[in-house]
């Protein structure tokens, strides 16, 4: 309870019972408070007893009746101290003399403390916060008292402040809002002044400090903000007019149709879409915990003149596992969780002019348990309606990047030829390697291991190792486009070989073991492409030349731990590099466009717009307005001196 | 008339005082607005403080040909009405120059030295106006 009143209950027949209230010093040594008996007075000291009877609860109010101001020590009637009350109270309830009930009450109390203070009406006066941000005196925190350690806090008396005058707080804090600064004559003279110092110092009072200054009162503009949300490119849209090479494949939801392809970051994309005419064959490893199904096969595919026709899909079951499933470590053959899964899925798309006609899938399903690996293949082919021997619809006739270089041996009873490169198998020995392609715009390098003996011969090695890396160039001529006809002589650019250093001449290197010089086992060709023109807005690229040339290593038996009778290894190998070129000779700059260049700003430091200004607003170095008053007061003054020196106003000075 | 320096009233050093405060005004005028540009330059200006500053020297630049005219004239015709007004228009120069001397938003030592030689030619010309004026009179 709070306050000087307080009131409690008794429960009870208040009939005949009498309250009584005593104060009660209490020991001072022991603490033990003496009982009370009953007798006493409803009123005790300052205390009053006031009860409300009831019929089985009787209120008791206990309340204080004195003044609780604080005033002085010696006055009467207040309290002299804070603590004004602090006394123990005895209520007893007694019938006759029989005490009935009892209740203790300390109390303590502090006196009523209100403001007694002077309010003055004076507003304090804010100085010019301009001048002084932070007031004249940052550090005098508390009004009416001292502030330690601040020197110029006006509440402090001087011998206060001779206790912290040493320590002082410096700087704005400490009210020295004008530091002195390094432009001021009277400063102290730092290490470097410039020689016109002494003029151009400033003289004014420290009260107009030029690092004090009025508040920016410029204009606000508020910023765009900046869309950071990048459009997204939803669904394809539109397509009636047919596929042309390269646009995706739309199903009837205008989504894309997708096949499972090898993304950038070598994982296989389940949403990648599929491209018109670009067949691929892919491999993609999924296991049972990451495996996904690919588009439904009852999905209908836009045949490009917004008709739809439905996929015919053949189901076929895995026999031969072997190939697709290779087994990770954690076998459970026993209770393993097997699901039926796609192995494979072969489509073939028949195409006629720019539309689709019929879709075949083959899906081959097998079951997949848990903890193997399988080895997903997904290939896709392009036919033409009009071919019957699977050759491909070639809308464009220049080369694609990825398509096999044609070559042909004009000539020759067969002309079919071929321009391969490596591509090692199992250890990487040239007798277990197979050929590839040259493909079109793909610079490529790749070679295989000869094993050669300690006693080869050197001439016999070259010849060699000539001979293998001929059979890679089965061709005198390459195609300079896909569609290059076997019976036009113009379509084919004849191979320029340059053949190595045939060593006719006997080069005797001695009964030197183990050493040859002068191997020519590396190929390089160079085909020089260029696009000519654009067939239906596709720029077409055109072989020019092709050159073959071979670059020479010097061979060494490298031997193991003892030359023993084993043998070594020579790296054989062959790179191909494409390499643009214009297809017409450049232009010839005329000295028009060499000297203009002089004058680009985009690619000089100094050019003519940017001499001129203020004339013309090229220069962002200085702001405008400045230059225009320094150009307009140079204007004046050269005015001014063309007046002055007219002979009119010599003779108005004279008189 | 013969002129000689009994019968002639008009005071020659004040005709001197005169040219020397017409170039020297120059050199004045040039110096203050070239370090009016420097002190825009180098410290920070409010923004209403650089027009009332150069609206004193420009004032002044104006006020100083009448003020040059009407003494020589009055000098030289003997005149004690125009080297009145003169008088009076020095005394606004002088105003001035004190603004310029002392209320200026940043004070060079430079603007100090041109200021105080300034007004001490003003303060010479206006004694040997009076001088005149009284000569004239009389």
């Amino acid at each position: 309870m709070s306050g000087p009143r307080v009131s409690s209950f008794f429960l009870g027949n208040s009939s005949g019972v009498n309250f009584f209230v005593i104060l009660s010093p209490g020991d001072e040594e022991t603490g033990k408070l003496q009982v009370a008996n009953c007798s006493g007075s409803k009123r005790a000291g300052d205390w009053n007893l006031d009860v409300t009877p009831g019929m089985n609860i009787s209120k008791v109010t206990v309340s204080l009746t004195r003044n609780l101001e604080l005033c002085l020590p010696n006055a009467t009637d207040c309290c002299p101290s804070p603590l004004c009350v602090l006394e123990t109270l005895q209520v007893s309830a007694c019938r006759g003399s029989v005490r009935l009930a009892q209740l203790l009450i300390q109390a303590e109390i502090f006196a009523n403390s209100s403001f007694a203070g002077n309010v003055s009406e004076n507003a304090t006066i804010i100085p010019n916060q301009a001048f002084q941000p932070l007031g004249s005196c940052p550090c005098n925190l508390t009004a009416g008292a001292c502030d330690v350690r601040c020197c110029c806090d006006l509440e402090c008396t001087p011998d206060l402040k001779q206790l912290f005058n040493g320590s002082c707080f410096t700087g704005v804090f400490g009210g020295d809002v004008n530091p002195p600064f390094d432009q001021l004559c009277s400063s102290q003279p730092m290490e470097y002044t410039p020689e016109w110092f002494p003029f151009l110092c400033v003289q004014s009072s420290l009260d107009n400090t030029p690092f004090l200054g009025y508040f920016y009162h410029g204009s606000t503009s508020t910023p765009k903000v900046p869309a950071f949300t990048i459009p997204l490119q939803t669904s394809p849209g539109r397509l009636f007019t047919g596929y042309r090479q390269g646009d995706p494949i739309i199903t009837e939801e205008n989504e894309y149709f997708t096949i499972p392809q090898p993304s950038l970051a070598g994982q296989c994309a389940g949403n990648a879409p599929v491209a018109h005419l670009q067949d691929f064959r892919v491999k993609c490893l999924t296991s049972l915990e990451s495996y996904k199904e690919g588009l439904p096969h009852h999905v209908r595919i836009n045949t490009g003149t917004a008709d739809f026709i439905q996929q015919n899909v053949t189901y076929r079951t895995i026999t031969d596992r072997g190939k697709f499933i290779t087994e990770s470590e954690n076998l459970h053959p026993a209770e393993a969780l097997c699901q039926n899964v796609t192995f494979a899925e072969h489509y073939t798309f028949i195409c006629k002019d720019k539309n689709i006609e019929h879709v075949n899938v083959t899906v081959f399903l097998g079951s997949l348990c848990d903890g193997e690996i399988l080895t997903q293949r997904f290939t896709v082919e392009f036919l033409s309606l009009k071919s019957t021997n699977g050759e491909e619809l070639l809308e464009n006739p220049g080369y694609q990047v990825g398509k096999p270089v044609r070559a042909a041996k004009i000539n020759a009873s067969d002309p079919l030829g071929t321009l391969n490169i490596w591509q090692p198998a199992g250890r990487g020995l040239c007798a277990s390697a197979t050929y590839t392609p040259v493909l079109f715009g793909v610079d490529s390098y790749s070679g295989c291991l000869l094993e050669v003996g300690i006693n080869e011969d050197c001439s016999l090695l070259r010849g060699n190792v000539t001979e293998k890396l001929n059979s890679l160039i089965q061709a005198t001529h390459i195609g300079k486009r896909d569609n290059s006809s076997y019976s036009d002589p113009d379509d084919w650019v004849e191979i320029i070989r340059l053949d190595p250093f045939n060593s006719d001449t006997n080069v005797s290197t001695g009964n030197l073991k183990g050493f040859c010089p002068d191997i020519p086992a590396n190929l390089n060709i160079h085909i020089m492409f260029a696009e000519v023109g654009a067939v239906q807005g596709i720029p077409q690229q055109q072989i020019l030349a092709v050159q073959i040339s071979y670059s020479t290593v010097l061979w060494q038996f490298q031997c193991g731990l003892s030359c023993g009778s084993s043998l070594s290894f020579l790296p054989i190998t062959a790179s191909v590099q494409f390499i643009k070129v214009p297809a017409q000779p450049p232009v010839r700059k005329i000295r028009y466009h060499r000297i203009y260049v002089e004058f680009d700003c985009s690619q000089n430091e100094v050019c003519l717009q940017q001499l001129l200004y203020p004339l013309t607003r090229f220069y962002t170095g200085e702001p405008y307005s400045q230059c225009l008053a320094k150009g307009l007061l140079l204007a004046f003054l050269v005015l001014l001196a063309v007046i002055m020196s007219n002979p009119w106003f010599s003779k108005l000075w004279k008189r | 008339r013969i002129l000689n320096s009994s019968s002639q009233l008009s005071s020659l050093p004040l005709q001197i005082l005169f040219y020397v405060n017409g170039i020297y005004y120059i050199f004045y005028f040039l110096a203050t607005l070239a370090m009016i540009v420097y002190k825009s330059q180098v410290f920070s200006y409010p923004d209403d403080f650089l027009a009332p500053d150069l609206a004193v020297l420009f004032l002044m630049a104006v006020l100083e040909v009448p003020r040059l005219y009407f003494g020589c004239k009055g000098n030289l015709r003997e005149e004690e009405a125009a080297l009145g007004l003169s008088l009076g228009l020095t005394v606004l120069s002088v105003v001035l120059s004190v603004y310029l001397l002392a209320w200026q938003t940043h004070v060079l030592w430079a603007d100090v030295v041109l200021a105080a030689g300034l007004l001490c030619a003003y303060g010479l010309e206006s004694g040997l106006k009076v001088t005149a004026i009284a000569a004239f009179i009389s």
